[in-house]
C-alpha cells in the first residue's frame, strides 16, 4: 500500500476571512426593476414569474413595489447571475439594471 | 384574436381575416420602432466590468430581436401552424415558448412605438399628438397591446 504524503502543516496559521484582502471578495449586485409608464402591470407580473419562476403572489408583490415605489430589488446575485437576469428581463423590454451593492 | 383551446404546452387561437392582417402588419412595422439605449446599470461610473457588460447586453438584445423576428415570421408563414379556416379566418397553434416569443416581440414593438411617440406618461395625462408622423406609431402601439392582452390572458390561464 503506497504511503500517503500529507502536506506540511504550519501550526498556528489559520486563515480567516477578515484577513483576506478586500479585493478578493466579489461584491454583490442588486437586480433592480424600475418603474416606467408603458409596461402593463399584468405583463410585468407575468415576466417576473417567467424569469424567476416565482408564484403569482410574490411576482405581484414586486410588481406593486415597482409601481408604487418606483423600483423593486428583485435579487442580489454575483455579477454573472445578475447580468443573466438583466438580460432576461430586458428581452421582455422591462427597465432592469444591475447595481453594485453599497 | 380569440383563444380556442388551451392544452398543456399548447395554445390555439382563432384569428379573423382582419386579425390576421393586423397581426402581420404590426409585426412588419416593428423595424420602424427600434428600441432606444437600454442601460445595464445606472451606477456604472468607473466600473470597467459594467462597461464591457453593456456592450454584451447591446449585442445580445440585437441578436435576440433578430432571432425572435425570424422565429415568429416562420411560425406565421407555416401553414401547419397558421392554417386558413373555412369559410374564413385562421387557426394559429403555438407552443407556450412560441407564445412567449410572440409576446416579447409584440411588447418590444409596443415599447419602441411608445418611445417614438415621445415616451408619454399616459397615467399623468400626457397624450401624443395625433398627426401624420405619429399615426403608424399610435397604430402599432394600440394593436400590439390588443394582441399582447389576448396572449397574456391565454398564458396566465387559470393561474390568473
Amino acid at each position: 500500500m503506497p504511503e500517503i504524503l500529507e502536506p506540511p502543516v504550519r501550526p498556528g496559521v489559520i486563515p480567516i476571512l477578515e484577513d483576506q484582502p478586500k479585493r478578493t471578495r466579489e461584491p454583490g449586485y442588486l437586480v433592480i426593476c424600475w418603474n416606467d409608464p408603458v409596461n402593463l402591470m399584468p405583463y410585468v407580473t407575468h415576466v417576473f414569474q417567467a424569469v424567476f419562476g416565482w408564484d403569482r403572489q410574490r411576482a405581484e408583490k414586486h410588481m406593486k413595489e415597482v409601481h408604487e415605489n418606483g423600483k423593486s430589488v428583485l435579487a442580489k446575485e454575483s455579477f454573472e447571475k445578475a447580468e443573466f437576469y438583466v438580460h432576461e428581463l430586458q428581452k421582455y423590454s422591462l427597465q432592469a439594471t444591475m447595481e453594485p451593492e453599497a | 384574436m380569440k383563444l380556442l383551446s388551451r392544452d398543456p404546452g399548447q395554445l390555439v387561437f382563432r384569428l379573423t381575416k382582419r386579425d390576421h392582417e393586423a397581426l402581420l402588419t404590426t409585426l412588419r412595422l416593428g423595424p420602424l420602432f427600434p428600441r432606444q439605449g437600454r442601460p445595464i446599470s445606472r451606477d456604472a461610473a468607473g466600473q470597467e466590468k459594467l462597461r464591457a457588460a453593456q456592450e454584451d447586453l447591446d449585442a445580445a438584445l440585437a441578436e435576440h430581436r433578430r432571432s425572435r423576428v425570424a422565429e415568429v415570421e416562420a411560425l406565421i408563414g407555416d401553414p401547419a401552424r397558421c392554417a386558413p379556416l373555412k369559410p374564413s379566418g385562421w387557426k394559429l397553434t403555438l407552443s407556450t415558448a412560441e407564445s412567449e416569443a410572440l409576446l416579447q416581440l409584440l411588447n418590444e414593438i409596443r415599447v419602441g412605438a411608445w418611445e417614438k411617440l415621445g415616451a408619454p406618461d399616459f397615467g399623468a395625462g400626457e397624450r401624443p399628438k395625433i398627426d401624420e408622423e405619429n399615426l403608424l406609431g399610435l397604430w402599432a402601439f394600440q394593436l400590439s397591446e390588443v394582441f399582447q392582452g389576448v396572449l397574456l390572458d391565454a398564458l396566465v390561464g387559470d393561474d390568473g
